[in-house]
């Protein structure tokens, strides 16, 4: 069977700066990938380069098989970028029912299942103007999910919420893969990356580990994620 | 090409008009209120112009005074000299005819202008110049000197190919305004709204979504497209009913003019706002996209009375095009079927297909 997300010898240059250097990752339909690492790392611009948003300088990117750049898979890809690149202006269902619009969806009822899941189904009516930062990231992500996608790139999913909303999250991330439904996300929390099936650990534009969690802790002789992410780190120099 | 994602992208576009009424002002009441307080500028009469007569005159003061009223912009009348340079120069009159003494030394007939005005002057100068032209033409084919009665005399019968005497320069100016209004609004709301999904991140989020590039243009084209004909439905009915402006032919086809027009709009503020970072910088945009057309497209000047290279440039412009589509439609009553409105009409659209197509370069998944 195809991996939902396949990337070999990712090489990225904007300018003089290279900040992909060889990165090499395979996704399995229905699980869920965590890139782990800090600010500046390249998690974003290698998430734009899976999406096909941009081309990298060397490298292939297959996305449920098919090479990318390609437009007829995105009508099974839902992206959450890491701004949340909506229409302030507008209310949370004109954003999502928006969204839905551009998929070809026109479907009421799938834009309220997805306003509950990101519970802001009581406050769906107000501008975005009005909301928290939470709350526009919550619009954000059920933007990406209104037109039920098959895998979804999440970058920085998480930011912003509360715990008991975090937990929530996970908890339907997890349904989502249980559904079959393909998860690639990014994250610089080391506490919640422990929940994804396997981790893509990123500094400087290389991966210092990839692998299961308890692999890579286990690889590293510490204790847990955060500690093996510093042992590693210092490893690299 | 997929019609409901295009609906989408147009409907999103009417949204975010119903929740800015600001904005719904400026593109819809402003031109309207700009419309009407042009036609009532150009309609509001003549400022007062008196030339006095000198009584001094060794002619027949009144019959010239009477020739000149009739003449119906100035207004003459018969005063002793003295009374009458003083009067000009008390500003109270714009023009004395008096006798002076001349290059040669001895008096001659002479028209003292009052001269800060340059338009009042030429006004003067040319109502006494005709006064007296007409006297000398009803002496030389009456047979009568030069104190004949005003008003007799050979008739000229005058006839128009386009409209009557009734035109006046409101009827001149409304569908160039027409034209101008739909071009500017759309053009800069386009503009600052098309920046603002790039800068916003929704752009990008857009072409991680299936929809085309021209699905997109279009949805825009259609919701902004909407307000351009709402625009100039409102400019119009003010034009026609509160200006009472005098038109020939068939309104129908000045929204398909409008609707070409906000097509180039659109394009031309997707294309350009590529070129711009702020909403400050698209503002840039009203001197080096909007006044010169506005100068040049024949609003004002006739684009044929400018200079060789001008006129050159501003055949390039689509606004040109699109204001000769519009003057034809209006003054001369003339339709889709006749080449003054097609051929026009139709460089406009090849313009907005052109721009269509740059504009949608400026924007891309790095694929097709
Ligand atoms: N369009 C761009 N032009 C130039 N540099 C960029 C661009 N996008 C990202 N970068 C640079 O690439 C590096 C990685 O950025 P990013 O992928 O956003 O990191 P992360 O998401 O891990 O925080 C940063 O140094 C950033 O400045
Ligand atoms: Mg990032």
């Amino acid at each position: 069977m195809n991996a939902a997300v396949s990337a070999h010898g990712i090489h990225k240059r904007f300018g003089a700066l290279d900040v992909l250097k060889g990165i090499d990752l395979e996704v399995a339909e229905g699980t869920t990938y965590g890139l782990l690492g800090p600010s500046g790392s390249g998690k974003s611009t290698l998430i734009r380069l899976l999406l096909g948003l941009s081309r990298a300088d060397a490298g292939e990117v297959t996305v449920r098989g098919r090479p990318m750049p390609d437009r007829a898979i995105l009508s099974e890809v839902g992206y959450m970028p890491q701004a949340p690149s909506l229409y302030m202006d507008l209310t949370a269902r004109e954003n999502v029912a928006f969204f839905a619009g551009v998929q070809g969806i026109r479907d009421s009822a799938a834009i309220d299942r997805v306003l509950d899941i990101v519970q802001l189904r009581g406050r769906a009516d107000s501008p975005l103007h009005t909301f928290s930062g939470g709350m526009v990231n919550r619009t954000s992500l059920a933007c990406a999910l209104v037109h039920g996608p098959r895998l979804l790139f999440l970058d920085e999913p998480t930011v912003g919420l509360d715990p008991l909303l975090r937990a929530s999250f996970w908890q339907h991330f997890r349904r989502l893969n249980r559904e079959g439904v393909t998860i690639v996300l990014t994250s610089h929390l080391m506490d919640e990356a422990q929940n994804a099936d396997r981790l893509g650990l990123i500094r400087f534009g290389t991966f210092l580990a990839e692998g299961t969690p308890a692999e890579i802790v286990a690889a590293s002789g510490a204790a847990n994620l955060g500690d093996a992410f510093l042992t590693l780190a210092e490893a690299q120099g | 090409m997929n019609l409901r994602r295009t609906l989408a992208v147009a409907r999103r576009i009417v949204q975010q008009f119903r929740r800015d009424p600001r904005t719904i002002a400026m593109v819809i009441v402003v031109p309207i209120v700009m419309m009407a307080l042009i036609g009532y500028l150009l309609r509001s009469v003549d400022p007062e112009r008196t030339v006095a007569i000198s009584a001094d005159v060794p002619t027949d003061t009144a019959g010239i005074a009477e020739a000149i009223n009739a003449g119906g912009r100035v207004e003459a009348v018969v005063l002793p000299r003295e009374e009458a340079l003083k009067q000009l120069r008390g500003g109270e009159i714009q023009a004395v005819l008096l006798m002076d003494p001349g290059p040669g030394g001895e008096d001659a007939l002479t028209l003292v202008l009052e001269g800060t005005d340059p338009t009042s002057a030429r006004v003067l100068d040319q109502a006494v110049r005709q006064a007296f032209a007409q006297k000398l033409l009803w002496a030389v084919t009456v047979g009568t000197n030069i104190g004949g009665e005003a008003g007799e005399g050979p008739q000229l019968q005058v006839s128009y190919l386009f409209g009557g005497p009734e035109y006046e320069n409101a009827d001149f100016f409304a569908p160039a305004l027409i034209g101008f209004f739909a071009f500017f609004f759309i053009f800069l709301l386009t503009a600052v709204s098309f920046l603002r999904e790039r800068t916003g991140g929704t752009l990008e989020r857009l072409m991680a979504a299936p929809i085309r590039r021209g699905e997109l243009v279009a949805g825009y084209i259609l919701g902004f497209g909407l307000f351009a004909l709402l625009q100039a439905a409102g400019v119009v009915l003010v034009a026609i009913y509160g200006l009472r402006i005098h038109y020939a032919g068939s309104i129908g086809w000045v929204f398909l003019v409008v609707f070409a027009l906000s097509l180039l709009a659109v394009s031309l503020g997707i294309f350009l706002s590529a070129f711009a970072r702020t909403e400050l910088q698209a503002i840039q945009f009203i001197p080096i996209v909007l006044v010169p057309q506005a100068l040049l497209s024949g609003i004002i000047w006739p684009v044929s009375s400018l200079p060789r290279a001008l006129e050159v440039t501003a055949r390039l412009l689509p606004l040109t095009h699109a204001i000769d589509a519009l003057r034809a439609v209006m003054l001369k009553g003339h339709g889709f079927g006749d080449g003054d409105v097609l051929w026009p009409w139709l460089t406009v659209v090849a313009f907005a297909v052109a721009f269509v197509a740059l504009a949608a370069t400026t924007f891309r998944r790095e694929s097709a």
